[in-house]
């Protein structure tokens, strides 16, 4: 048996994107492009004196979208509904929108992009703001539409991002900048307070006079009063929301502190009797802002909370008596007729009218055969045309198909994990009330003793108990997990994930695109080496099948490779083709439709056989591609959790898969996974891709989504897992563990800190001076310690 | 010892200042995007140069 090894000799490479020239490169000014569209924006760069862009060494500029596609794809933004919801201003001349390119990927795709008033001067300014992958345009609407401004950016292989979710309303991002100045305002008055209440701490030898003392006191209050009423306004509404609902969180006890400092340094301060506490409470409220805002940063350019309508475009066209119209999916109604085009997605369910349809399923069912369906056939939402051009009639809106129901049905947010008690939660619940008898039983001993220091003794139990280093432990622990577990290529929705994570039991792993590589790559040849006509025929064969495998076939010949002209084709599917090229009778396809003698075959290869006249002459294997290292690592797993499959695919894998598993599940249905995950009753963490996860991502206690490009769609859940970090999930699991364990290290301290203060507090010797050096050092001690130990923990586990 | 308190005055003056500045950058936008103007002062507003006349031009330039 000769094996034949695939190897592409002499690429040709694009001078544009930098792709492999596939079948007949472009010549254009000695250069070789791949496309029409790339050799355009070539010349488009070229005539602006914009060449520049190629010196750029980290340049892969995208694929371009041929002009037509584009055309159809942003018609929708042709609909005044549709610019009124994308527009952030417009004047008589000037719009302004905003646009999310996923294609933004380096410094040369911010060059290019922001010149493109050169290109177009009907573009007046373009600004990227590369984090987030948007560009904002503004443009003069009277010279470009809309429409061709989305084009334009296409045709320079940035399409924009537009679909249902993008239009139904801008993101929310205030909350964050309003956290920065009020953290810019108490750390102004913290600094301020501190300058003027040090004299205060100072010995006897630097007497104050009264005018002065009285001075400083009112700046004090200028100081507290912002910090109060603007800066911890959150911590007020939030305490007051969990007393309404009945439940006591940490927000609680931190207002009864900042109220009681306040209150008694207005006293102490109005009434001369002491410098007051305002230095403490300014600086509590800094440190505890500083620490919202550490546990609040996310990964802004990535999404995690994508359902159907990011996947859906955001129009079709309508076909009505006076012909065809644009019109928004959401204004589609029961019984219209709507036109499907090559590479759309069918919006909702209905029954084909014309045409013949071939449905790639493959991104709701995860099955990569496509479906084959005729007039009069019911097809389901979700599914993308492949070839002609289709007339559909509506039978169900687009919120009630099939699939989108199944989105529907989950709850906005994955219950399980928003109910679930969070340590911090249960801590502060026995905290707050614990407290709360502190004070009462000090206030009672000390109206028996000496009633003139209650009021001291119980306001000094309240604001020394006020849990700052607490409220800071979990942020600093998380946020710091949550950025290593970043450089890993784990990016997690918030910090609180990491909480979740640390709890799992049970593991269930999709095969398709988790385990395996997406596309699998390896091809041999098996039988006697093809002749160069030979590889002709094949070729010419199956570059006319849609098939997936025909189509890995095709592309692993070489350039040099005729196809030659077809006389008869026929594809039976789930079988193969038939065809005949120049006398030639060609038959590609499965062992048992061409009655060849299976060789017994391994696990986890595909075999496609070829027959020439009648005489076999061997098969491509096709294998699929394990992640590197996945086995070793399920292996490894499975001493500590319990491990489930789920696959969508047939059983043919099961013996090489089964001694890893605890049980394997094949032929699962998105609603069947769904309904597993849902059943099982530990803690669940499910791992897989696309979007027949996604209602089992949801159910999971914690959902991972593998991605091989995190910027690109990937369903709802509550980390991204970038596809090479698939083989350390393991590490991840056991670092999330121990960053607990260090979480309730730094909350024992900053208890012990807590009762050094209450002995204070409640003997009634918490004197300002006391308070002002005890807050902050427990802070930073506590910050301190979760700081170098996560960093120690997390070169420990991924070294 | 009334120095002191024009003192405390100016140096208020100063940090009030200074946090006025930072309420007025973070409300126009200046710290959504930390990333692209580092990059975008790089740029050149280059004509056709080729790519072996680069140093050349660029030291022109420099005169």
């Amino acid at each position: 048996m000769i094996e034949e090894e695939i190897a592409v000799d002499q690429k040709q490479v694009c001078a544009h994107c930098g792709d492999d020239c596939k079948e007949e490169p472009i010549l254009f000014e000695e250069k070789v492009f791949c496309c029409h569209g790339c050799q355009a924006v070539y010349e488009l760069l070229e005539s602006s004196d914009l060449v520049g862009y190629y010196d750029n060494d980290q340049l892969k500029a995208s694929k371009i979208l041929d002009r037509d596609i584009a055309n159809r794809k942003f018609q929708a933004l042709d609909l005044p509904e549709v610019q009124s919801s994308l527009f952030r201003y417009q004047d008589e001349v000037k719009s302004v929108v905003r646009f999310y390119l996923s294609g933004i990927h380096c410094s040369s795709c911010i060059y290019l992009l922001e010149h493109l008033p050169k290109l177009n001067p009907a573009v007046l300014r373009a600004e990227v703001n590369f984090i987030r992958k948007e560009v904002s345009l503004t443009f003069n609407h009277q010279e470009i539409t809309l429409k061709e401004t989305a084009v334009l950016l296409a045709s320079l292989g940035y399409p924009p991002t537009i679909n249902l979710d993008s239009v139904d309303g801008p993101r929310n991002k205030s909350k964050r900048s309003s956290l920065g100045m009020k953290i810019a305002l108490a750390g102004f008055c913290f600094g301020n307070s501190m300058l003027i209440s040090l004299p205060e701490y100072l010995d006897t030898g630097f007497q104050l006079d009264e005018n002065l003392k009285m001075l400083f006191g009112w700046v004090n209050i200028i100081m507290a009063l912002p910090v109060v009423f603007y800066a911890s306004q959150d911590y007020f509404s939030s305490s007051w929301k969990g007393l309404k609902h009945g439940y006591l969180n940490i927000d609680l006890p931190i207002s009864l502190g900042i109220i009681t400092l306040f209150a008694r340094s207005m006293y102490e301060i109005l009434w001369a009797v002491g410098p007051g506490y305002v230095d403490s409470l300014t600086g509590l409220v800094f440190f505890l802002l500083l620490g919202k805002w550490y546990q609040g940063k996310t990964y802004e350019a990535l999404s995690f909370d994508r359902d159907y309508t990011s996947y859906f475009p955001i129009s079709v066209l309508r076909l009505t008596d006076s012909g065809e119209e644009t019109v928004m999916l959401k204004n589609l109604k029961v019984g219209d007729r709507i036109i499907i085009h090559n590479q759309e997605l069918v919006p909702a369910d209905g029954v084909i009218e014309e045409g013949e349809a071939k449905l790639d399923y493959s991104f709701v069912t995860g099955e990569s055969d496509p479906t084959l369906k005729y007039a009069g056939d019911k097809i389901f939402a979700g599914g993308r045309q492949i070839g002609g051009q289709l007339v559909v009639k509506l039978e169900k809106a687009v919120n009630n198909s099939e699939l989108t129901q199944m989105w529907n049905n989950q709850p906005s947010e994955n219950e399980r994990v928003n109910n679930y008690d969070q340590l911090i939660d249960r801590v502060s619940k026995y905290f707050t009330i614990v407290v709360v008898m502190l004070a009462l039983g000090t206030g009672v001993y000390w109206q028996i003793s000496d009633p003139s220091k209650v009021w001291d003794a119980v306001t000094a139990v309240l604001i020394v108990a006020c849990p700052c280093a607490l409220a800071l432990a979990l942020p600093f622990a998380f946020g710091h997990a949550m950025r290593i577990l970043g450089s890993q290529g784990i990016y997690l929705k918030n910090a609180n994930v990491v909480e979740a994570v640390s709890h799992i039991r049970e593991i269930v792993f999709d095969k398709t695109g988790t385990l395996t590589k997406n596309n699998p790559l390896s091809l041999t040849f098996n039988g006697k080496s093809l002749t160069e006509e030979e590889k002709s025929l094949i070729k010419t064969v199956t570059s006319n099948s849609a098939h997936p495998l025909s189509k890995i076939i095709t592309d692993h010949f070489d350039r040099s490779t005729k196809k030659l002209p077809i006389s008869a084709f026929e594809e039976e599917i789930g079988k193969g083709v038939i065809a005949e090229v120049e006398g030639n009778a060609i038959r590609i396809g499965s062992a048992v439709w061409l009655d060849v003698e299976s060789i017994h075959s391994s696990n986890n290869e595909i075999r496609v056989y070829i027959q020439i006249n009648g005489w076999n002459r061997g098969y491509y294997a096709i294998q699929v591609e394990y992640r590197e290292g996945v086995f070793e690592e399920l292996k490894l797993l499975r001493d500590h959790y319990k491990l489930h499959l789920l696959s969508g695919d047939k059983e043919t894998e099961q013996q090489t898969l089964s001694p890893y598993f605890d049980s394997l599940n094949f032929n699962q249905k998105p609603l069947d996974k769904h309904e597993y995950v849902q059943g099982l009753s530990q803690s669940v963490l499910m791992i897989g891709d696309g979007l027949n996860d996604a209602g089992a991502l949801n159910a999971a206690d914690v959902g991972f989504a593998v991605c091989e490009d995190i910027h690109q769609f990937s369903p709802a859940c509550h980390a991204m897992v970038s596809a090479d970090a698939v083989p350390s999930i393991g590490n991840v699991l056991k670092f999330s563990k121990s960053a607990m364990t260090v979480v309730v290290i730094a909350l024992t301290m900053a208890f012990v800190y807590n009762v050094i203060g209450l002995s204070f507090a409640v003997s009634g010797n918490l004197t300002p001076i006391i308070s002002a050096i005890l807050m902050p050092v427990s802070s930073v001690t506590v910050v301190g310690f979760i700081t170098l130990a996560v960093n120690w923990l997390a070169r420990k586990t991924f070294s | 010892m009334s120095v002191i308190i024009i003192m405390i005055g100016i140096s208020f003056l100063v940090a009030a200042s200074f946090l006025v500045a930072f309420i007025w950058a973070s409300r126009t936008g200046q710290f959504d995007d930390d990333y692209t103007p580092s990059i975008r002062i790089l740029f050149d507003d280059e004509t056709k140069q080729s790519t072996n006349g680069n140093n050349l031009s660029s030291s022109e330039r420099r005169k």
